[in-house]
């Protein structure tokens, strides 16, 4: 691989890295298997460099490793029976995380959402991202997206409600 | 001038310092510079070993036959060169192995 590469490669890590670890975090809800999921991802991106097409920025492209990763990663731990709280609890089990009762409630209604629309809301609600970068993440359409956005907050706010609790909602 | 150091608030909750962030991404990046580098010697490996059993496997099978040491044909001894090593007193005989190589060679009579 040329060296203008791994510069390239470097430095989408350097600037992503944070990002990476926060979206492995949500899924994996565990500090050291977030840095794992990291680490493999970036394994993953930097063999497939070369592969990759144009079709979208790098970095909506690099994202889709970590979430992939981060996917298997929960997978593989929920075959392994776990009566760790913060598993349970469904709340990252982080030095790097705080959350008040609000967003500790958020994060047990977001737990009971379907896989996709968990990481749609996630993606949206919590990173801001564009439908768009969603869709190229995901692999899904925006139509769908949208669709799922709108099942997950309805369900989200059904459950805060029922906790006396207020979400800032978005359209 | 901004003193304050406390990474952006998210809504996530996740506050992820700079100096973790960027070991994080030190590690990541080395670890798959190494991971690239393990998986090249071991293409450059299996592509040598394999150059190499082909080029044995050619060599074998191009080897002339000049070259390939011959097996010795199966001698065999005719009637003739029996009687004339018999006459030479080369070989002694019993007397029905006598008899026999006279008949086989066509004496009936002394």
């Amino acid at each position: 691989m040329q060296p203008e590469a791994l510069g390239d490669f470097t430095q989408l890590v350097q600037r992503h890295a944070d990002q990476w670890y926060r979206v492995a975090l949500r899924i994996v809800l565990d500090h050291s298997s977030a840095q794992d999921c990291v680490q493999d991802a970036s394994i993953k991106i930097w063999a497939n460099w070369s592969s990759f097409r144009g079709d979208a920025q790098r970095s909506t492209w690099a994202y889709r490793f970590v979430v992939n990763e981060a996917l298997s990663a929960r997978r593989r731990s929920r075959l392994v029976a776990t009566t760790d709280p913060a598993e349970l609890a469904a709340v990252p089990d982080s030095p790097y995380f705080e959350a008040d009762a609000v967003l500790t409630a958020l994060y047990a209604a977001v737990a009971q959402l379907p896989e996709q629309q968990r990481l749609v809301f996630q993606f949206r609600y919590f990173d801001e991202l564009p439908y768009a970068d969603i869709a190229q993440i995901l692999g899904t359409s925006q139509g769908g997206l949208k669709a799922n956005y709108h099942h997950a907050v309805a369900k989200i706010k059904k459950i805060m409600v029922g906790l006396n609790l207020d979400l800032h909602s978005e359209s | 001038m901004n003193l304050n150091t406390t990474p952006p608030k998210r809504r996530d909750g996740i506050y992820v310092p700079a100096n973790f962030a960027a070991e994080l991404a030190e590690r990541a990046t080395r670890v798959a510079v190494a991971a690239s580098q393990r998986r090249m010697r071991m293409r450059l490996l299996t592509w040598t070993a394999t150059a190499v059993a082909a080029v044995f496997a050619g060599v074998l099978l191009n080897l002339s036959p000049q070259t390939v040491p011959a097996v010795a044909p199966a001698t065999e001894l005719t009637v003739d060169e029996a009687w004339s090593a018999l006459e030479k007193g080369d070989i002694t005989l019993t007397d029905d192995e006598l008899f026999e190589l006279a008949e086989l060679h066509g004496i009936t009579t002394l």
